[in-house]
């Protein structure tokens, strides 16, 4: 299915969405791969604080921006007892972290992004 | 029908297969591709930065301190907390 991942990403760049394909097929390594993730979930978040800062936001789409928003960081960024993706792959590049660890942490990150996202296109549409 | 439109379509199509086919991780990753593209200019802009980043030089601390310490302040934005 790999080869459809890259088509898919070809496909994400001719509709316009150069940027998100870019960034994703410029990871070379799992770390980068981590690190964008970790700029996309930023780039999100900062959207969804902007969202939340409009006084035309009704008090529900916050509060849905907020717990989507919450899900993702647990994944994401954690604790330093139970780590995210972020800190993972920082103890990654350290040499300090298990690349089992942290794809799995990865995998979890991307499904709660998608939601985050979802959670985000709702608000807005 | 748009391009865009259809982009986003065909995706979701082919995510649909990888999940029959078993290929989870495919699959969720091509949805995370279409409703990003559904949300905003905003994000590609900024991932096309990171982009050009990563083609030009290797990550370092200083990397990743900057986009935690980002993340953190929106948050705190996002959740209405005090400074």
């Amino acid at each position: 299915m790999k080869y459809i991942l890259v088509l898919c990403l070809a496909l994400v760049g001719a509709s316009g969405c150069t940027g998100t394909r870019a960034a994703y097929s410029s990871a070379d390594t799992i770390d980068e791969y981590a690190f964008v993730l970790t700029e996309h979930y930023a780039a999100l978040v900062n959207q969804s604080a902007n969202i939340v800062e409009s006084p035309t936001t009704p008090e529900l789409s916050k509060r849905v921006l907020r717990q989507a928003e919450s899900r993702v960081n647990e994944v994401m960024v954690g604790t330093p007892e139970a780590p995210g993706v972020a800190l993972l792959a920082r103890a990654y590049r350290k040499g300090g972290a298990d690349p089992t660890k942290l794809q799995e942490a990865i995998d979890t990150a991307i499904v709660r992004l998608a939601d985050f996202v979802r959670a985000i296109r709702g608000v807005v549409k | 029908m748009n391009s865009v439109l259809l982009t986003i379509i065909t995706l979701r199509s082919i995510a649909t297969i990888a999940q029959v086919t078993g290929d989870i991780k495919t699959a969720n990753m091509l949805r995370l591709l279409a409703d990003s593209i559904e949300v905003g200019a905003a994000t590609d802009e900024h991932l096309a930065l990171v982009a050009e980043k990563l083609k030009t030089r290797d990550l370092t601390e200083a990397d990743w301190d900057d986009v935690l310490s980002r993340i953190e302040v929106d948050r705190r934005r996002l959740h209405g907390m005090e400074e």
